[in-house]
């Protein structure tokens, strides 16, 4: 395991030994052979025998076909470039820019015509201006293809006039809400996953109750949706309205939950909670009520957010989910050799070594690919072959097969529990979880 | 204490706790608690006279609408908001917690009672002693009720109330100070913390008058006894969501403003024996 320095919350970083070099060439000679496509060469069937990825069928393009000019492609961007997920946001934008002139490169170098532009629009995190940004791109700019790393909620609001348009939205928002049939493809896994994961660990630990504590937002109500669903035993709920100066009196909400379900270990509090949340309550729970320690506590991938325990808070809340035997699911994200090499580049010229650069980079290369395989620059047309295209691409953050709906088809999850080593404390793997196999414990429990 | 010597609402006012917040939880990771506040509340204090010099006091030199004094505060602490909210972006402090482990003092009537209550109640108990001595028994704090009451008058009498208006910017930003490092040791600390809570000041503020001291004071314990211990009660009662507790404030100020608009101003028991009597 390697923790990358600047990353996002609710990621552990696994390294996938073996082909970095091997998939760089190929990458190389992929982007070359879809450029070729442009001047008018026809290359049917997959560019198979490539170590990597293969593009499945290329098409020449209808404006292009038998004639070498400036073509340009427009791929729109939005994220939050300022307002209080400005960092998260122009992390991302690096990732697309450098997929954008690094394909852009090779296009030139193997005398392709085809360009893509990056036109970026700053939705600062908020759905009004998410809405308005996706307008503008497809108004102004005519964008038919758009890179978004905005949350959930923005994307959902955006998600009527994507539809209405045939707009190709390829982003890394996660929640369950999004899972559905159209035009919205995400390279990151749907968090029903680490619901799925929370649902087994309900039923390895033999726990009969549960209180399910989340945030009413498009992340909470995602999960929450799922845990409902599938816990056979009895549930209760505590919803917590994000945004507030405090959650002390969710916390209260919690305990007088909780003894009215009794406090042992076959009751689980099931935390899936934003940053703030989750320092909030934590922090409170083992000052005001800490009894609390007798529950079963389980935490969805917001365990890894590094706010709730040191160096970054004060050892109280991380001491009570040891002393509580706490467990959560924390993602695995596989960062191969290739994309090493970007996040070095990232630290050496951005600054940061944001995992979410990574993400950000594979959306846009499966767009770019797919737009040259469509051979047309139509949203309903790259949005029927974009999951072929996917499915053989092999990207920085390992491969990119998606399901019905659009989404990452599978996410293991480690299974984790905080542990203090010396002074330090740690998010040690415990256990993993993947859909198939379900829970599998690294050691009796 | 602003209000009193400017005559009107310092929207500022909520990111000079915020400011003290950070302060108070950044240090906590080099020095002890005590110290770390006491380091917030003199920068507070010193953001405060800033405030008051370089924005405050050459509008209200120039100016004397209330409504433009308002809104150059509000625009202060916008920036200010979004000046703090980059740098926390960009060091990773959005969510950030001060390093102070408190513990469980004793429990009364159920309820836990943890150190850090006790340490808050103390300092604001002692601030309010404080401040009333000051304000009563010394030159500086007469020269600056006397500016506060009337301004013209002050002067005439050689009061410097530039010197003492700039004062009560500092005192207001040191209390502000205080109240982000305990506030931030009890919940969390965040870019938004200070604008978030105006709300609640302000109410507290309208019960106590916008001017009396005391009456402000008692204002903060209406507001905090109606948000959590009524708000817990209607959870309970009547599963009414405790996310709601800012309707508390909002009721308060608007039933405060239909019933009696000076708050607790004024009041003393000799008014409420009058009232009581007819």
């Amino acid at each position: 395991m390697e923790h990358l320095t600047n990353q996002k919350p609710g990621i552990g970083i696994m390294k996938d030994g073996g082909e970095g070099s091997k998939e760089r060439i190929t990458r190389r000679k992929a982007i070359s052979t879809a450029g070729k496509v442009a001047v008018g060469l026809v290359a049917g069937g997959a560019v198979g025998g490539l170590a990597g990825y293969s593009i499945p069928t290329i098409l020449v393009p209808e404006q292009t076909a038998g004639a070498k000019q400036n073509i340009e492609y427009k791929i729109g961007f939005i994220g939050g470039l300022t307002g209080s997920q400005a960092g998260f946001g122009n992390e991302t934008a690096d990732g697309v820019e450098y997929a954008i002139n690094e394909f852009n490169g090779v296009l030139q170098n193997s005398g392709a015509a085809p360009r893509f532009r990056l036109i970026k629009v700053d939705d600062q995190n908020t759905p009004e201006v998410a809405v308005r940004a996706i307008t503008s791109l497809k108004e102004s700019e005519g964008v038919q293809v758009v890179i978004s790393t905005t949350g959930s909620g923005n994307v959902l609001a955006m998600k009527s006039y994507v539809d209405a348009n045939k707009i190709v939205l390829v982003g890394i928002s996660s929640s369950p809400l999004l899972s559905v049939k159209d035009t919205i493809f995400r390279v990151i896994a749907s968090d029903a996953f680490q619901g799925l994961a929370i649902v087994d660990l309900i039923k390895s630990l033999g726990v009969e109750k549960t209180i399910i504590a989340y945030p009413d937002n498009a992340y909470g109500n995602g999960v929450r949706n799922v845990l409902v669903q599938h816990i056979e035993g009895e549930v209760a709920e505590v919803k917590v309205t994000p945004g507030q100066l405090d959650y002390s009196s969710e916390a209260r909400v919690i305990n007088n939950t909780a003894e009215r379900l009794g406090v042992n270990k076959k009751t689980a509090i099931a935390l899936s909670l934003d940053e703030t949340q989750m320092v909030n309550i934590l922090s409170h729970i083992p000052q005001t009520f800490p009894n609390l320690v007798d529950l079963q506590w389980l935490v969805s991938d917001s365990i890894t957010q590094p706010g709730w325990y040191p160096p970054k808070a004060p050892p109280d809340a991380a001491d009570f989910f040891i002393r509580a035997k706490g467990l959560g699911a924390s993602g695995q994200v596989i960062v191969t050799p290739r994309a090493t090499e970007v996040l070095d580049y990232m630290k050496r010229e951005k600054g940061h070594t944001s995992v979410w650069s990574l993400y950000s980079y594979d959306s846009t290369y499966i767009a770019m690919l797919s737009i040259l395989s469509a051979g047309k620059y139509d949203g309903e047309t790259i949005s029927g072959v974009l999951p072929t295209v996917s499915a053989s691409y092999n990207g920085l953050t390992g491969p990119k097969l998606l399901d019905e709906f659009g989404d990452l088809a599978s996410q293991v999850y480690d299974i984790v529990e905080m542990q203090k080593v010396g002074d330090e404390y740690k998010l040690v793997p415990v256990g993993v979880w993947s859909q198939a196999l379900g829970i599998t414990f690294n050691a009796p429990r | 204490m602003t209000y009193s010597s400017s005559r009107f609402p310092n929207f500022a006012h909520g990111e000079l706790i915020t400011i003290g917040a950070y302060v108070s939880a950044l240090s906590s990771r080099y020095v002890p608690f005590l110290p770390s506040v006491l380091l917030a509340a003199a920068v507070s204090s010193a953001c405060g006279v800033l405030m008051y010099f370089l924005v405050v006091g050459p509008l209200l030199r120039r100016v004397t609408k209330t409504l433009f004094l308002m809104i150059a505060t509000f625009s202060t602490g916008l920036i200010i908001r979004n000046m703090i909210a980059l740098l926390a972006e960009m060091y990773g402090y959005l969510v950030l917690k001060p390093l102070v482990s408190t513990e469980i003092a004793f429990t009364m009537a159920g309820s836990n009672i943890s150190t850090l209550f006790l340490w808050a109640l103390s300092t604001s108990w002692a601030i309010v002693l404080g401040l009333h001595l000051f304000l009563t028994r010394t030159r500086t704090g007469k020269e600056m009720r006397a500016a506060s009451n009337n301004p013209q008058l002050a002067m005439v009498c050689g009061i410097n109330t530039e010197a003492t208006t700039a004062l009560s910017w500092g005192i207001g930003g040191m209390l502000a100070g205080l109240a982000g490092s305990f506030w931030g040791a009890f919940a969390s600390v965040d870019p938004y913390l200070g604008s978030s809570s105006l709300l609640t000041f302000f109410a507290a503020s309208v019960i106590g008058g916008l001017t009396s001291f005391f009456g402000t004071i008692v204002g903060g314990y209406v507001i905090g006894f109606g948000q959590n211990f009524v708000m817990n009660r209607l959870n309970i009662q009547f599963g009414i969501d405790v996310a709601l507790k800012p309707l508390i404030s909002f009721i308060i100020i608007l039933v405060v403003l239909l019933v009696r608009p000076r708050g607790l101003a004024g009041l003393s028991l000799e008014n409420l024996k009058r009232r009581f009597a007819k």
